[in-house]
């Protein structure tokens, strides 16, 4: 199952009355609508206020959501007006140049956000990474290269399992085994 | 193992709809999908705005307060603004087609009724019998029965309207009446019962 296929699964699920098909929806694109909120509001904190906002008018207005477009194209326009209209609230001019709200995929988002980290921010986030890292090299050889092809790749499983030259369920079960192992090991710094 | 597939777009479909089902009722599970997230961010350096983990929390106790029947009541509403004079006129059209169909109830049950009773009627007046004459010793009682109910009040009107014209009256035969009776005093003459 695509992300997108899960994500019309979880609107749908959402539409039948399922709050907890929402929060993983709201897990899964938490990190990506804050960070495209921060392209607009300079306040971190604001940042995190306004994505909420726009998670709950979203969650209002899932029950008219027909699914002609991806879950996440339709909550990225939310998010972007939800903070233009705090902006025209509080009468000021985005910080940045306008993005497109049609549009999520324009722009590096990860690039630019890097603009606009805090200093706490960046040692909570070097942090874990040092963790992460630290965790991965104490992994054994299969299960480190095949965590590292997904996740730094971006590999599907197929193309996993031809790289390392075994089952699709082999490298399913490798990439479990590394995420858990690493789970256990950095588990405080991600709570 | 489901999980993990999961998060990366790479569970079967038919697993896919059975986990979806465990994890929107297993916070523990989601909680799981969260921390698998947060791994593949710090592996690729991205760096999150601290807080950000918490807004699921947050918009979850924000959406518990509102019952998510009521969202999905107004799904594809018009808002309530809108909707407000058109249910003035559906309310007013409900009693109007009430008032119809009652009406129309009613009028068939007249109806109805009124063809049972007039049934009931021509079978009673089938087996009704025409009386015989009274003999004189019963007809006297029946003048001085009627004169003391009148005088007692019991059915003001109607015992002094009978009392009256037995008093004035002698009972004839309904044939004989109706060949002697003069037109003008037809109306006059009490009907038979």
């Amino acid at each position: 199952m695509s992300n997108q296929s899960s994500d019309k699964k979880l609107v749908k699920r959402v539409q039948r009355g399922d709050k907890g098909a929402f929060d993983l929806l709201v897990l899964k694109y938490q990190h990506k609508i804050v960070n495209l909120v921060m392209r607009y509001v300079r306040d971190p904190e604001l940042a995190l206020d306004i994505t909420q906002e726009a998670f709950i008018k979203a969650y209002r207005a899932l029950p008219r959501f027909r699914g002609d477009s991806a879950f996440y194209t339709w909550m990225y326009r939310i998010a972007v007006n939800t903070a233009k209209n705090h902006l025209a609230a509080q009468r000021r001019r985005p910080m940045n140049v306008e993005l497109d709200s049609q549009d999520p995929d324009q722009y590096d988002l990860h690039a630019q956000l890097r603009e606009t980290d805090t200093p706490e921010a960046i040692t909570l986030s070097n942090e874990l990474k040092e963790a992460v890292e630290n965790a991965i090299a104490a992994l054994p050889e299969d299960l480190r290269t095949a965590i590292i092809l997904r996740e730094l790749e971006g590999m599907s499983y197929e193309e996993i399992a031809q790289t390392m030259e075994c089952p699709v369920g082999t490298v399913r079960s490798r990439i479990f085994r590394a995420r858990d192992a690493i789970n256990k090991k950095i588990g405080s710094l991600t709570r | 193992m489901q999980i993990s597939a999961f998060v990366d777009g790479e569970l079967p479909d038919n697993e896919a709809d059975l986990l979806l089902r465990r994890m929107g009722q297993d916070a523990e599970l989601r909680h799981r999908v969260a921390e698998y997230l947060a791994i593949g961010r710090a592996l690729r350096g991205e760096i999150s705005v601290p807080g950000v983990d918490r807004i699921h929390e947050r918009v979850s106790a924000e959406i518990d307060d509102k019952p998510l029947e009521d969202l999905i009541a107004t799904a594809g509403s018009p808002p309530t603004s809108a909707i407000r004079p058109l249910a003035g006129a559906a309310v007013a059209a409900t009693v109007a087609l009430l008032a119809i169909f009652g009406l129309q109830q009613t009028t068939s049950v007249d109806e109805s009724d009124a063809k049972t009773l007039a049934g009931s009627v021509a079978a009673t007046d089938a087996g009704y019998t025409v009386p015989q004459p009274l003999d004189e010793q019963l007809r006297q009682y029946y003048m001085s029965h009627g004169a003391t109910a009148t005088e007692f009040g019991a059915n003001g009107i109607n015992s002094r309207f009978v009392s009256l014209r037995m008093s004035e009256e002698t009972l004839q035969d309904p044939a004989d009446d109706e060949e002697t009776a003069p037109a003008e005093d037809t109306e006059e003459q009490p009907t038979q019962p």
